[in-house]
Order: C-alpha cells, then structure tokens, then sequence
C-alpha cells in the first residue's frame, strides 16, 4: 500500500501553505512529520483526507484518488470532538453499529476498553465530564476499532501521561504493520522514538530525512538547522 | 504621556481598522475581492482609520444628543410641552449628569478591559500614562461633544453661550470628581463599584425615579441659580482640578491592574461572549445525566444515538414549546374570560375574527422554535461529529435529517394546536354557532405555517451551516435569510384578501417549499452540511 502525494498546492487567501508538496508514504512504517507551528501539517492532513480542497496536484492511494480515500483515512485529532451527551459505552456502541461494515474483526466492547485500559467507572459516564486524555483516548481507540489503512495522528501523544503515552506508542507499533501511519508532532525526541521515517514538512514542501540520521547525537542540531533555513536557501 | 496616547490612539485606530477589514472580507462578493494584504496597505487603514473614527465622533456626538433628546428635552415635552423652562431643564440635568451618570460610566477601574489589557500587559505601556492619557482622551472628547450639542442648542432655547460653557464644564469636572471618588473606594474597600450590579443598576434607576417624579408632584428643584453661580463652579473646577492631580500623581495603578485586567476574567469572559450565542442550548452535566434513557436497550447506530440526544436534550428542547403553549393558553384564558365579562367587546371580534388570517404568519413565526432547535443541533451535537467522516456520510445525513425534521415538525405542532384551539374556542364564545366552520381554513393556515417554519430553520440549517467549531457565526447569508423571513412575516400583515384564498396560497406555498426543500437537501447537504 502506498500514498502518494504529488505537487499538491493549498492556499488560505494570499497565502501559500503547501508549495508543490510530494511524498509516497509506505505501509509498514510510522512517519514522523516535522514542521514549525503553521507550516501547514495540519492543512495537509485535511488535505489528505478531502476535508479541504487543494488547489493543485494529486493525493493517491491503491489507485484511487482524492475524494475517494477518505473512506481510507483515520483521523485522530489534536483536540478530541466526540459527542458529549453519550456515555463512553455508549458512544463506542453507536459507534460499532454505525461503522459495523468497516470492522473486520469485531470485538466487545469490554475488549476495547481494556485495549486502552480504560478504567471500568469511566466507562459509563458522559463524556462531557471525561479529560482531554480521556477523550483523546476513546478517539484513538476508534480508529483501532476500524483500522482504516491510513491512520493520521495530529499531536495526538501531547495531552496523555507518561504512561498511557508509552502504552498507545507500544500499540502503534504492534499494528504498524498493516498501515501506513503518519504522526505530526513538534516533540523530536518523541519523532526520534517513535517513527521509522521522518518527513520533514518545510516552506511548503515534504522532505524525507535519512532514517540513519535518527540514531545520531547530532539529529536534533540538523533537523533544527533545517527547519530554519530560508525559502531562497 | 504624549507618547501614551499617542501609541493607544495609533493603536485602537489600528484595531477598529482590522475589524472593520475583517467585516468587509466576511462579506459575501466583496469579501473575497480584498486581499489579505489590505491589513499590511497602510494608505488603505489611513484613510479607514478617518472613516471609522469619523463614525465614531458621529455616533458620540449623536449618542450625547440622543441621551439628552431621551432623558430632558422629551420628558420636558411631555411634563409642559415647554421646551424652554430652563428651571425644569436644570433640575434634570442634575438629577441626571450630576447624579445618575457618574453610574454609568468609568474610565479607570473598569473590568475586563480589552484596550487597558492589550496596551499595558502586551504593550507593556506604563500604566499610569496609559490611564491618565486616557482620562484626557475621553473626557476632552466628551466634553468637546458637549459643549459643541450646548452651542447648537444655545441656538434654539434659552442656554446661552457661557451656560453653554458652564455646562460642558460641569460634565467634566463630575467625571474626573468620580473617577478619582472611585479610586478612593477601591483603594479604602477592595471593591469596584462596577461590578456591583445592583448599586450600578438600581441607584441610577432610582435617581431617575426621583428625577421625574419632583416635577410631576410639581416640585422642581430651583438649581439654576445655583449650578450657574460663579462660586459653586469655581469650587467644582478646583475640586475636580485636585482629582486629575490626585489621578496623575497615583503611583500604584498595580494594584488596580491586578484586579481589572486579570488575565483569567479576560479570557472567561471571551469564552463567555463566544458561549452567549448557545446558551440556551447549553445544558449542564449533572442535568444531562438526570434524564431517564429508558428504551435505549435495543437501539443500535442512529436510532440509539438520536433516541439518547433527544431523551438527554428534552429539557432545552421542551423548554421554549412549553413556554408557548403555557403564554398561548394564558392569552386565550384571559381573551375569553374579558369576552365572557365584558360582552360588549364581542362585537368587534365578530367582525374582525374572520379577516385575522394575515396575522398568523408573524404569530406563528414568533411562535416557532426552529432556529433555537437547529442551534441545539449544532452546539450539542453537530459540532463534535461534522468532522467524522461516518457521520457525513449520505445516507447518514438523510437518516439524521428525517429524524431531525420528524422531531421539528411533532415539536411545533404543539403550540399550533393551542392556537387553533384559542381561535375556536374564540369562536364558540362568540356565538358563532354552525359558522364556525369558516374559521376552519385558519386552522389548517395555523397547522401549513407551522409546517412551514419546522421545515424552514432545519432546511437552512442543512444548506447554509453558518456555525464554526469554535462556536462562531460565519456565514452572513444565514443572518440575511433569517431577517429576511421576519420581514416577510411581518409585513404579511398587510395582506389584504379572504381567508379561504389566503389558506389555499399559505398551504400551496408550504408544500411547494417543503417538498422543495426536502429534495434540495437530499441532494445537496452532503456537500453543504460541514464545519465551517
């Protein structure tokens, strides 16, 4: 499976965000995206799952293209949106139903719960009482429940603790496997940790960084240095 | 202090200018023809700066104007139809500038102050220049605003110029008098007299109590001779000129800061202003929790999920139909009960009650709980699951939709089964006796409109989405269709035909706009109905 992305150009008003970007994201391996704060990974994201219309080039997947993949897409975002009326039982029970013909291998909702170890006295109150964590866990736990191939996780690891961060970064690997994972963060030692690639988001461009640059001390100094440099550099 | 208000009045020109900017871009044709650039064009935001700011000194100046119009001029017209009894005039004017005003209005230790916020904590402007050029820039404002209303009136009544001169004087030295008087009571008691909302509300409500009511008993305080004596405002010159060096000389404008531009009530009270729209939609966790899901067991997918919003939300739902059909049967019981009392006011409903038809329109449309509705939608709902794409999905949309315009249709049917029972209920009172079958095309023109408005909010709704997550209204179109609909229900009033012709026209036009809407939405909304 792969996602390729060819020139695609996005403006907001006079401002270009996304320059001609292009990047072929593989399965098997979690991306690290790197960009400074508004350089657009978020844009790019949208853009990838047909949330916001790009103005030129192309977004594909198995052959299909733009509009049609975003179907494919799981998105969890920075900040989570879940309806606040429902319980977290039952929202994953609407959820399940709703969704029951994307779920390959069906589990109790008892199962998934205990995939996030999500503390059984949460379980049946309303969300609107839940944390950012909280919730941001029963978000990421809906796209596992559906395993869309192409996962997008937007600063998702920022707002949970230590451990519930070391648990969710063991289940991204353990389900690598079977899709192609792209994860925006600023955090490079989490980037670093995490990710098998980074892709660099810089001037509106993507550029892939040399995976053996990772495990050298002088990483986070090039990855700076790069994120510094100029448009005409 | 030059360069403090210099710096703050460069800025505010700067912030009106943006806004105004913002405005113009959210316009629907014109917006997209100004270029983001306009923000950075400095000849463009000069010469906004002069217009908006002209706006602002005219809308001062008519304000001033206005407030004396309301508060002396009108009530000096209908106490004698004088407009020159200068005693009556100057009883007034101390009940109310000398008095009442100082109330209203403050400079210094005002709350949640955005400009005293910007320029001092992120301008890190020296507070006391920012607050004493302040003091100048609005008082002098004021005070020229004044003066210049007193000469024009000078023209016409009996001010003469140095009363003209004396009175503007007076409104300025009573602020400055204030606004150190408040300082002093915040420095001795902790407490922002401000933000006392009953002494700010009740005291000037009660000095206006007093104010009108001496000269209606036919006491009218005799200050003319007072307030233009030479000494008396010699001595408030002099009281106020202390105040301003008391002001000036302050060096502890931190402790003030502290309190009024607190960063926390800065920012609830901006997420109190972006929540105000959806407040009455906003229920609270404990009360959502209360509510029996019975039912729910064996609901799967949107029927479990529109079963438990509906069940979770009936109380904001419920609330403004029930606060209807409860106003609708209050007006038909005591209607009744006057017609049954006093049978001479039978006559004249019996001849008018058959042409009320036009009517209906602006009461069913007061009546209608649609738009409150679709924002309940948005703001408990919509706003968190328009990014999913399952719940964008076509099929979802519509099953949503149906269920949604089901609920509007069955919510509204109840205040319009309470109407048509006042009407008959009217009508056998009356004495209509077997005539009353004519008031039968009003009740189904009752029962289309309130077809008519359920299907309208929600079919906009679904075409226009105005809102944005963060709560904001973007899309001006929706607040255009939405005056346009209170015009076009309040003009119909004017209509001018029997009802039975007016029924046919109200319940063609119903289902013609209805089975319109349905299908445009069918078609359209999976591509209108999104997150701005």
């Amino acid at each position: 499976m792969k996602l390729i992305l060819d020139n695609v150009e996005k403006s907001f008003g006079d401002k270009k965000v996304l320059k001609g970007a292009s990047f072929t994201f593989e399965q098997g391996k979690i991306y690290g995206l790197l960009g400074r704060n508004g350089a657009g990974k978020t844009t790019l994201f949208y853009c990838i799952r047909n949330d916001l219309q790009y103005e030129a080039g192309s977004i594909s997947f198995q052959g299909k293209e733009d509009g049609q993949i975003e179907e494919q897409v799981g998105f969890v975002y920075t900040e989570p949106l879940l309806p606040e009326f429902l319980t977290g039982h039952e929202f994953l029970r609407f959820f399940i139903s709703a969704n029951e013909k994307r779920i390959k291998n069906p589990r109790s909702i008892t199962e998934y719960f205990e995939m996030i170890k999500f503390a059984d006295d949460d379980r049946h109150r309303l969300i609107k009482g839940y944390s950012h964590g909280m919730k941001n866990k029963i978000q990421l736990l809906t796209v596992l429940i559906t395993r869309p191939p192409i996962i997008l996780l937007d600063e998702p690891l920022t707002s949970f603790d230590v451990v519930v961060a070391l648990e969710i970064k063991q289940l991204l690997k353990t389900i690598k496997a079977e899709h192609i994972i792209i994860f925006s963060t600023h955090v490079l030692q989490l980037a670093a940790d995490l990710c098998d690639d980074i892709v660099m988001l810089h001037n509106g461009k993507l550029k892939g960084i040399d995976p053996d640059l990772l495990d050298k001390p002088e990483f986070e100094e090039n990855i700076t240095r790069m994120l510094s440099e100029k448009e005409s550099d | 202090m030059i360069r403090a208000l210099a710096l703050s009045t460069r800025v505010a020109f700067a912030i009106s200018c943006n806004h105004f900017i913002y405005f113009l871009k959210k316009l629907p044709w014109l917006g997209k023809k100004i270029p983001d650039t306009a923000y950075q064009i400095s000849t463009i935001k000069s010469i906004l700066s002069i217009l908006v700011e002209t706006a602002r000194v005219l809308f001062g100046f008519l304000g001033a104007a206005l407030s004396l119009a309301i508060f002396i001029f009108g009530p000096m017209f209908l106490l004698d139809r004088n407009l020159m009894n200068m005693d009556l005039f100057y009883h007034y004017f101390f009940f109310i500038y000398f008095l009442a005003a100082p109330f209203l209005n403050t400079i210094i230790l005002q709350t949640r102050d955005m400009q005293a916020y910007t320029m001092i904590n992120l301008l890190k402007l020296d507070k006391r220049d920012f607050f004493v050029s302040k003091v100048i820039f609005t008082l002098g404002i004021k005070t020229a605003r004044y003066l210049l209303i007193f000469l024009l009136l000078s023209l016409f009544t009996n001010i003469s110029v140095p009363e003209s001169l004396m009175l503007s004087g007076y409104i300025l030295f009573l602020a400055l008098i204030w606004e150190y008087l408040l300082l002093k009571i915040y420095l001795k008691f902790k407490t922002i007299v401000y933000d006392k909302v009953v002494i700010v509300l009740a005291s000037p409500a009660l000095l206006l109590v007093i104010c009108y009511l001496l000269p209606y008993r036919g006491i009218v305080l005799n200050l003319r001779g007072v307030l233009a004596n030479g000494f008396l405002f010699v001595m408030t010159a002099l009281l106020a000129g202390f105040s301003f060096w008391r002001l000036y000389s302050f060096d502890n404008y931190s402790t003030v800061t502290k309190e009024t531009i607190n960063r926390n009530k800065l920012l609830g009270i901006e997420d109190l202003l972006k929540n105000a729209a959806f407040a009455d939609v906003n229920l609270a966790e404990e009360k959502l929790a209360q509510e029996e899901t019975n039912g729910a067991d064996d609901l799967q997918g949107y029927a479990l999920f529109n079963h438990l919003f509906f069940t979770r939300h009936r109380r904001i739902i419920m609330k403004p139909v029930r606060t209807k059909v409860v106003t609708v049967t209050v007006l038909a019981l005591l209607g009744w009960a006057l017609l049954l009392f006093k049978p001479g006011f039978m006559d004249p409903v019996r001849e008018n009650i058959l042409s009320l038809s036009p009517y209906l329109i602006f009461f069913m449309y007061l009546l209608s709980s649609g738009e409150r509705f679709s924002r309940a939608l948005f703001f408990n709902c919509d706003r968190y699951m328009l990014k999913e794409i399952y719940y964008k999905n076509k099929e979802a949309l519509l099953e949503n939709f149906t269920v949604r315009l089901k609920k509007s249709i069955s919510l509204n049917l109840a205040p319009a089964a309470a109407v048509a029972i006042l009407l008959l209920g009217t009508g056998v009172i009356i004495g209509m006796g077997g005539a009353i079958t004519r008031l039968l095309p009003m009740v189904v023109t009752i029962f289309s409109l309130s077809l008519f408005f359920s299907t309208h909010y929600l079919f906009i709704y679904y075409m226009l989405q105005p809102y944005t997550a963060d709560l904001t209204q973007k899309s001006p179109l929706y607040s255009i269709v939405n005056i346009l609909i209170y015009f076009i229900s309040y003009g119909s009033i004017h209509i001018k035909t029997s009802s039975v012709v007016f029924t046919f026209a109200v319940m063609l036009f119903t289902l013609v706009y209805a089975a319109a809407a349905i299908v445009l939405t069918y078609n359209l909304a999976p591509k209108t109905f999104r997150l701005r």
